[in-house]
């Protein structure tokens, strides 16, 4: 079955005014709908000014002068689809006038102009899948930073945007609240999601495709067996997963290529295969 | 106070008189202690309001929070003092000599009158921030029929120095962490604030940035918002509101005619 092009890059290039060097240098893909994309690469690669640019704040809110074409698509409804955008910093997400954590997930349904029972009704659904619902009452700058994360993304998820994008959603929480976050954003299925992180192993384990980035430029658009296969080979600047490196070390290929596996699923598959 | 908030009722108001003073009249106050303080351009009459402004502070249990957003003023209060006390215009008659310094009293009398002024914006806002939630003030400016941003814009200000407290604090720690002294002598405790300082205004800017980002995204301009219902009682909320009013007309036609 052919899968549908939601989001389209056509060799786009941003440069940020009194810049030197491009911040994106001629980036092309096309993402399809309710896909899940990986961002990584390292410091000033171009990741941020990525996800800032498919969210609509460049050029709109921060300036700088683009080259080449973004196209995100209509979905079914014929509306322009809506975009959320989870920073890396939890505190710069939120509105500041929320005494309590069930006011600042409210914050933009009461924008969007909801009667009171939906609102009330979809912020406690969004607290319970995040487990916020014991926090509700609580100060939003008196919760942990993992806590603080957590929000910061359930006042994303409360609207339903069609778009998710998360630029690095889980610099403050520990290994199990990462798992935790990077489960729960595989289960979404009504979003195109991007996710911007370093955690390697959980983003070959979530994402569908991965895309690096290095001083601007996309080095690769693919799927994370292939993306990371070819990162080793060309000893690009960047972590491995441990998976991979397992297989590697044991010389287990996956079937029919000469790629190591990058998730666990398929390297139990691959030791299995062997077995027989 | 609160009757009814569905998203609020964890919120904890002291028991003090205040609490059943409207946020309306505590913005005509602050207008009044400020016009007052600008139209009666004498440091006993700066005193005096202070003062009356420190007692109202106390009887509703907040000097202590105020004294600390004072604290945090000193700094720029301390730099007014130097430079006016050095540079005034108007400075005629040396006071006192530190060095190679030579203070004057004009400069100064005046940097203490704008000193003054700062400590009765300060002391007359604590008043309105720590007696009311930020989200009351909110609701209350909405339902007047401010349009929202400027309620965002006005509050922002309001809040922004115990935010830029709360943020030096964590700064603080994270140096107190890496090894930097932040207690002992006065001078110990000086040179420990100097560090912070270009990582403070970097946080308060690059959040203030982020944040307006994240409030477009998050429809803070939409013309759908519905001013949330909620509702609140207050006592001699119209009898102040016109004696407050009064009192400020008087001040502004003070400036007029006198």
């Amino acid at each position: 079955m052919a899968v549908e092009t939601f989001i389209t890059l056509d060799r786009v290039s941003v440069k940020y005014p009194n810049a030197q060097d491009l911040a994106l240098d001629w980036v092309s893909m096309s993402v399809p709908q309710f896909a899940k994309v990986g961002v990584i690469g390292n410091s000033d690669a171009g990741k941020t000014t990525f996800c800032q640019l498919l969210a609509g704040i460049i050029p709109e809110m921060i300036h700088a002068r683009i080259e080449g074409q973004l196209q995100i698509d209509r979905n079914d409804t014929k509306q322009k689809p809506s975009i959320g955008y989870v920073f890396q910093d939890p505190e710069s997400q939120l509105s500041g006038l929320a005494e309590t954590v069930a006011d600042e997930i409210a914050f933009g349904l009461v924008n969007a102009g909801l009667s009171e029972s939906e609102i009330d009704q979809r912020v406690k659904r969004i607290a319970q899948e995040l487990e916020l619902t014991s926090i509700l009452q609580q100060s939003p700058t008196e919760i942990s930073g993992g806590q603080q994360q957590r929000l910061a993304l359930a006042t994303v998820l409360v609207v339903e945007p069609d778009i998710l994008i998360l630029d690095n959603p889980t610099s403050q929480m520990d290994p199990r609240g990462k798992a935790w976050l990077f489960e729960h954003l595989a289960a979404l299925k009504k979003q195109t999601i991007f996710l911007v992180s370093d955690e390697i192993d959980l983003l070959c384990e979530f994402a569908d495709y991965l895309c690096v980035f290095a001083q601007g430029k996309l080095l690769a658009f693919d799927i994370p067996a292939r993306v990371i296969n070819q990162a080793d080979q060309n000893h690009w600047p960047m972590a491995l997963p441990a998976v991979y490196q397992f297989a590697k070390a044991l010389s287990k290929t996956m079937a029919g290529t000469y790629r190591y596996p990058v998730t666990l699923g398929r390297l139990k598959r691959v030791m299995h295969d062997d077995d027989d | 106070m609160l009757k009814k908030a569905p998203f609020s009722a964890g919120l904890v108001h002291k028991s003090s008189w205040t609490r059943h003073i409207d946020p309306g009249s505590k913005f005509l106050l602050m207008a009044d202690t400020i016009a007052a303080s600008m139209v009666f351009s004498s440091l006993s009459v700066n005193l005096g309001l202070i003062l009356c402004l420190l007692m109202l502070n106390f009887s509703a249990h907040i000097l202590h929070k105020s004294l600390v957003v004072l604290a945090f003023s000193l700094f720029l209060i301390s730099t007014m003092l130097l430079i006016q006390g050095l540079f005034y215009a108007q400075n005629q008659t040396p006071i006192f000599t530190i060095g190679w310094l030579t203070f004057y009293q004009e400069g100064l009398q005046h940097a203490a009158l704008l000193a003054g002024r700062i400590l009765i914006i300060t002391l007359s806002a604590c008043l309105l921030m720590f007696t009311m939630t930020i989200g009351e003030n909110t609701i209350y400016l909405e339902k007047l029929g401010l349009p929202f941003r400027y309620v965002y814009a006005l509050m922002s200000v309001c809040y922004i120095l115990p935010q830029m407290h709360a943020n030096m604090r964590r700064i603080q720690l994270a140096q107190q962490a890496r090894g930097v002294v932040g207690s002992g002598r006065l001078r110990q405790r000086f040179r420990a604030i100097l560090p912070t300082l270009i990582p403070l205004i970097v946080m308060t800017l690059t959040r203030t940035i982020n944040r307006s980002i994240a409030l477009r995204l998050r429809g803070f301009e939409s013309k759908q918002r519905q001013t949330p219902n909620w509702q609140y009682t207050y006592i001699f909320a119209r009898g102040l509101h016109y004696l407050l009013f009064l009192g400020l007309l008087a001040l502004l036609g003070g400036v007029v005619w006198l």
